[in-house]
């Protein structure tokens, strides 16, 4: 992946108010954005995957309809689409289960998490180690995310 | 304070704070003991042993969390601010089960579900064993209880403030 591009991302969680958090702590991330689109569980997130270009996907696990694990086996499993790099963002805490799907190609990132850790992660998924410049990065503050 | 309950409230400060942005306070102080009850969200989780968590506001926070969640200057509309909360129930529990039933132990853990009157809470009351933290905010207080069946805290807990 070309380290200097702005990345569209797939955000997938059931929770609108989860979707948000994730977008304004992306933002605040300092990584340079492209699109960024929203599906509300797994089966969303594939329609999402079939009519656009997506860089990364940041996945929920426990979901209605489908779960963000079976929508990574999906992932997988689909040749135009199974290198995506994938960031599981959950509440999940058993090593166990991370353990799984880490063994599926996911990285993790656990809630609550911080601009800082979500760059990170990102970075080191995708190789993509750009920031927006000066003028357009928010900068934080104490009551930002 | 028991072990338990220690876990529950360093979970229960921490996803405030980092979440939120809603600061835990140093002691409850009056004020915390007779703030209005607000509302109510639980999780329910199944494993190794299976209950809910639920964590009640008292005082006038809701508005304000969720628009710190969110990033928004205003508060957002009441089923957001709802659904705000029930990420917050479900965050502390996703963090406290694996600290209480072992870090390797597998939990499934429900969509939350909003409480909007208080004596719902009561229809808990009977299960096997619970324990309760109260945490002091800047505008309230947040009864944090995690209720499990057919298990047994090991240090026997009762109900715990900061």
């Amino acid at each position: 992946m070309d380290q200097h591009m702005a990345l569209n991302i797939l955000v997938v969680d059931d929770s609108l108010v989860m979707r948000t958090m994730i977008i304004k702590t992306l933002r605040l991330s300092g990584l340079e954005l492209g699109e960024i689109y929203q599906a509300s569980n797994g089966q969303e997130g594939l329609r999402v995957l079939e009519d656009n270009w997506v860089d990364l996907a940041l996945v929920d696990i426990n979901m209605p309809v489908m779960s963000g694990e079976e929508m990574i086996d999906k992932v997988r499993q689909d040749p135009g689409i199974s290198d995506l790099p994938v960031v599981v963002v959950s509440t999940e805490s058993s090593e166990t289960r991370i353990e799984m799907l880490q063994k599926k190609g996911a990285e993790f990132v656990h809630k609550p998490f911080t601009p800082e850790i979500l760059r990170e992660t990102i970075t080191g998924v995708t190789g993509v180690t750009n920031e927006q410049g000066s003028s357009g990065t928010d900068e934080f503050s104490g009551n930002d995310f | 304070m028991s072990k338990v309950q220690a876990e529950l409230m360093s979970s229960a400060v921490m996803t405030f704070e980092d979440m939120g942005f809603v600061f835990a306070m140093p002691e409850l102080e009056e004020e915390h003991h007779t703030a209005p009850f607000e509302g109510a969200a639980e999780v329910g989780f199944s494993g190794p042993f299976s209950g809910r968590l639920i964590i009640s506001l008292y005082g006038q926070m809701m508005g304000e969390l969720a628009a710190n969640m969110m990033g928004e200057d205003e508060p957002p509309p009441v089923q957001q601010q709802h659904d705000a909360l029930g990420e917050i129930a479900n965050v502390i529990c996703g963090n406290v089960l694996p600290k209480v039933g072992g870090s390797r132990e597998i939990f499934y853990i429900s969509a939350p579900r909003y409480i909007e009157q208080p004596n719902e809470l009561d229809q808990h009351a009977d299960n096997d064993s619970s324990v309760q933290v109260s945490v002091p905010l800047d505008d309230g207080r947040a009864d944090v209880t995690l209720f499990v069946k057919d298990w047994r805290f090991e240090d026997d807990p009762g109900t715990g403030g900061r």
